[in-house]
């Protein structure tokens, strides 16, 4: 039987820490929960946004297509406005691989962190009138 | 600011009863939704009305396997999903006789512990143990 107890956190690696801390808190809004030159965490809704420190070597290019990466886990945050989210991140300098896709699912957009991370926004479908 | 939580992490499978069985049995968590393609996965015990999810996607051909290099250490590039644990030592054993891949041997320092490990089609996954709480 496994002890498993959670999730800890889910985590990129990133060049410059606190050019990564101001991104994720300044432009995503979340909360520091700890940081440091090796290790931050951010609160994402309950869950730990961790960023790892290289120690200063850039982060490897992540292969990927306008879809999203190809590899490794792929974080998507929710939103319930994706297309102002897109507006105001686009203004601050933040590349958008693809335009909003609408799907049956949702809406998705895939964008970069300054290391090059590759995130996703989504917007669940409205809930049908009851 | 509208962002309001991770809707989901998830990670190319290439088989999905495979993977599904791997999650479930090995690493015990447990099913929520499941379509042709998708699978979204819980922590067994999680009861919370809005619970963060595995998903895993299945691509139906081998999952591309990069490695990277980071100064002196190999990683994969992406994020990585680390699972907490209370007993890092009985899991990574129980892993190794299970079979599953351990990436990394168990690692220890004031943060507390962690090993690297692999689910079937070669994703990296993370147990952490945190440090005991002060006394």
């Amino acid at each position: 039987m496994t002890v498993i107890t959670g999730f800890q956190d889910v985590y990129v690696n990133v060049a410059d820490m606190d050019r990564a801390v101001a991104f994720y808190r300044d432009l995503l809004g979340l909360p520091v929960m700890e940081t440091s030159p090796w290790w931050s965490a951010l609160d994402c809704g309950g869950i730990r946004l961790g960023l790892h420190s290289t120690g200063g070597d850039p982060v490897p290019p992540i292969p990927h297509d306008a879809h999203g990466p190809h590899c490794g886990a792929v974080i998507t945050l929710r939103t319930d406005n994706i297309d102002a989210d897109v507006v105001r991140l686009t203004e601050a300098g933040v590349t958008f691989l693809a335009p909003v896709a609408h799907e049956p699912w949702g809406s998705l957009a895939a964008f970069t962190d300054p290391d090059g991370n590759i995130l996703k926004l989504m917007q669940p479908p409205m809930e049908s009138p009851a | 600011m509208t962002l309001t939580a991770i809707e989901d992490v998830f990670y190319y499978v290439s088989d999905q009863a495979r993977a599904v069985a791997f999650y479930t049995d090995i690493l015990g968590m447990r099913v929520v939704y499941q379509d042709e393609v998708w699978t979204g996965l819980v922590l067994r015990d999680d009861s919370s009305t809005d619970p963060v999810k595995l998903g895993l996607l299945a691509i139906g051909e081998p999952v591309p396997q990069h490695v990277v290099q980071i100064g002196e250490r190999k990683v994969h590039p992406g994020a990585t999903l680390s699972f907490r644990t209370d007993d890092i030592d009985l899991d990574i054993a129980r892993f190794r006789e299970l079979g599953v891949p351990i990436l990394r041997e168990i690692e220890r320092g004031s943060w507390g512990a962690g090993a690297l490990f692999a689910d079937p089609d070669g994703n990296w996954l993370m147990l952490y143990q945190p440090p005991p709480e002060p006394t």
